[in-house]
């Protein structure tokens, strides 16, 4: 919580803070909450520069009115196709801004490779920059490469698009936290013609496992959740998040074997609370060699089961 | 509060008319909701609060012309969960438009396409949309409600998407129940809409087992539990109020929440 400060207002001198302190009024919300009559009486200010530093506070603390009309147009106007075109049927004409697409699977089932591909296609489109935060060492610039090879891409492209991706390795929730402040920071200073559209975070697990405690995993995931909406709506990108899958399977004994689908529940990874974050989760399985399957898990606002067909090669994903 | 200027704004409350939320859900509720109602959708992952709270607030601001039966009424969302979408509002209000369409035989359908789009972007500026990103920002949005309401005196809906987003952020220096950190936050919205005549939904993301056999209580008028059932395609809703509990079975399709009013 934010304690009062000489810089919400310049009337509020710092003896007054330290009266209000000792009237156990501390914070902004303590201020708001307390009576305006008893606030003339802890700081001898009149009540009309009272009522402006609430208003300041208001203004500086609270969240900003937008109208939906605007927001459909910010909305419309914020579509990132990945290319992908099955892909991109899925996801009704590509990734939206202020979403978090988290994209499931057993190990080895594509999800890097995947994300590859959104990177590379979004990167090749001009003025388009993607962040990739990297947590298993598992970034492969060579392979970026292989797959604008095949897509006769000539070297000046080559270059282009690898300038674009702008990859960072992160160790720990602590670092990975730090690099979101810090891209917070180089957002507002990017200019329109060529922004970040979109953050790839290869892969949550790498770094959420290492930490412990129930309680303490759900407030960090709580404050990562939080830290990912402001910078996705506010920053008008999207953010792609990796994330393992668990398999439980619990063998049910009452019945018959009508009930044999349930017997196996695969549920993504870190636990309950982050079930409900993402907006789109979408699970990539295998099928066969070399194929894999990706369809819609769940989804605020997609038709959830949609699937297509893909495979891996060196020439990156195609879909069938 | 300030004396005199609290005096004023409950003037304006008062004189202020607003439009009804009457047809909001009418599955739902019979007769309205009334005008400082507050409605709890709570329900699992997945089970559709978030777009029940999208419908509802689709048939608020459209308008009640062309034979589309919205209340006409403003609303201001504050939006927590960021699961939300103004496209996915723009599809339901279309759905809400082209059924109408349907029952009414048009003849120039050109022309009415036209004007329906028209009318759908129109109704947008009746919504407000007020973004979230931590527990303070909320507190102090929550608190600058007063003054939206003053400014926007066609509110008549407040909708919070959900009101326990921030409890566990909050839960790290202050141990309390997410029940009793709910009936905190409904005391202090309560202070703003009940002078401004504006009714509140809002979702809440956990729901307990225990809560089961406890009638209303915190001054909730609709509590509204949406559950799952094996079968993933059905759900149940189950409707509270002080006199009555309901049981209504639904599905989620593509376009919206579809009530399923004769099976039992």
């Amino acid at each position: 919580m934010t304690k009062l400060s000489t810089t919400i207002n310049s009337k509020l001198s710092s003896t007054m803070i330290e009266k209000l302190e000792r009237q156990q009024i501390c914070t902004v919300i303590q201020f708001i909450d307390e009576d305006s009559e008893n606030l003339i009486k802890f700081t001898g200010l009149l009540l009309k520069d009272i009522l402006e530093i609430k208003q300041n506070i208001f203004e500086k603390f609270g969240g900003v009115i937008k109208n939906a009309f605007e927001l459909l147009e910010i909305e419309q106007n914020n579509i990132v196709p990945t290319n992908l075109s099955s892909l991109d049927n899925l996801l009704k004409g590509g990734l939206y801004y202020g979403q978090i697409y988290e994209i499931c699977g057993i190990s080895s089932s594509g999800k890097t490779q995947l994300c590859f591909a959104i990177a590379t296609n979004i990167a090749l489109s001009p003025n388009n920059i993607v962040r990739y935060i990297d947590t298993k060492r598992d970034f492969c610039g060579s392979r970026i490469e292989q797959i604008l090879l095949k897509k006769n891409c000539s070297k000046q492209v080559i270059d282009e698009v690898m300038d674009h991706i702008k990859v960072c390795c992160v160790y720990s929730i602590h670092q990975l936290f730090k690099v979101l402040y810090w891209l917070i920071d180089s957002l507002k200073k990017e200019d329109e013609g060529c922004r970040t559209r979109i953050i790839i975070i290869d892969s949550l697990p790498g770094v959420i496992f290492k930490s412990s405690k129930d309680n303490e995993i759900t407030i960090t995931l709580n404050h990562l959740a939080n830290v990912c909406h402001y910078i996705a709506k506010e920053y008008y990108l999207s953010i792609v998040t990796v994330n393992l899958i668990t398999e439980w399977s619990s063998v049910i004994q009452e019945g018959p074997s009508t009930s044999r689908k349930e017997n196996c529940d695969v549920i993504p990874t870190l636990g309950k609370y982050w079930l409900h974050v993402p907006n789109t989760r979408l699970l990539l399985e295998k099928i066969g060699v070399g194929n894999r399957k990706l369809s819609i898990w769940n989804s605020f606002q997609l038709e959830a089961d949609l699937a297509c067909t893909l495979t891996i090669n060196d020439s990156g994903i195609l879909f069938s | 509060m300030q004396s005199q200027i609290e005096s004023g704004t409950e003037l304006l409350g008062r004189l202020n008319k607003k439009s009804s939320l009457c047809g909001l859900e009418d599955t739902l509720f019979f007769k309205g909701p009334l005008c400082t109602d507050i409605i709890e959708i709570s329900g699992v992952k997945s089970s559709g609060k978030t777009l029940l709270l999208s419908q509802m607030l689709a048939k608020c601001i459209l308008p009640n012309c062309h034979e589309i039966k919205g209340c006409n009424a403003s609303a201001v969302l504050i939006n927590t969960d960021h699961h939300f979408q103004i496209s996915k509002l723009v599809e339901l209000m279309s759905n809400i438009a082209n059924a109408v369409n349907t029952v009414s035989f048009t003849t120039d359908t050109v022309d009415v396409k036209f004007d329906k789009i028209a009318v759908i972007k129109n109704s947008l500026r009746n919504l407000h949309v007020i973004n979230c990103y931590d527990s303070e920002q909320f507190a102090v949005t929550l608190r600058t409600l007063n003054n939206i309401f003053i400014e926007n005196t066609k509110i008549a809906l407040l909708a919070i998407d959900s009101i326990t987003a921030y409890y566990w952020q909050d839960r790290e220096d202050n141990h309390i129940t997410i029940n009793a950190y709910v009936k905190n936050l409904l005391q202090l919205i309560r202070t703003h809409t009940a002078q401004f005549n504006v009714a509140t939904i809002y979702t809440k993301l956990y729901e307990n087992i225990d809560n089961k056999g406890k009638k209303l209580t915190d001054n909730i008028n609709y509590r509204i539990r949406l559950c799952k059932t094996c079968d993933s395609k059905n759900f149940i809703c189950t409707l509270e109020t002080t006199q009555i509990v309901r049981k209504i079975h639904y599905s989620i399709l593509s376009n919206g929440i579809r009530w399923k009013m004769d099976e039992k």
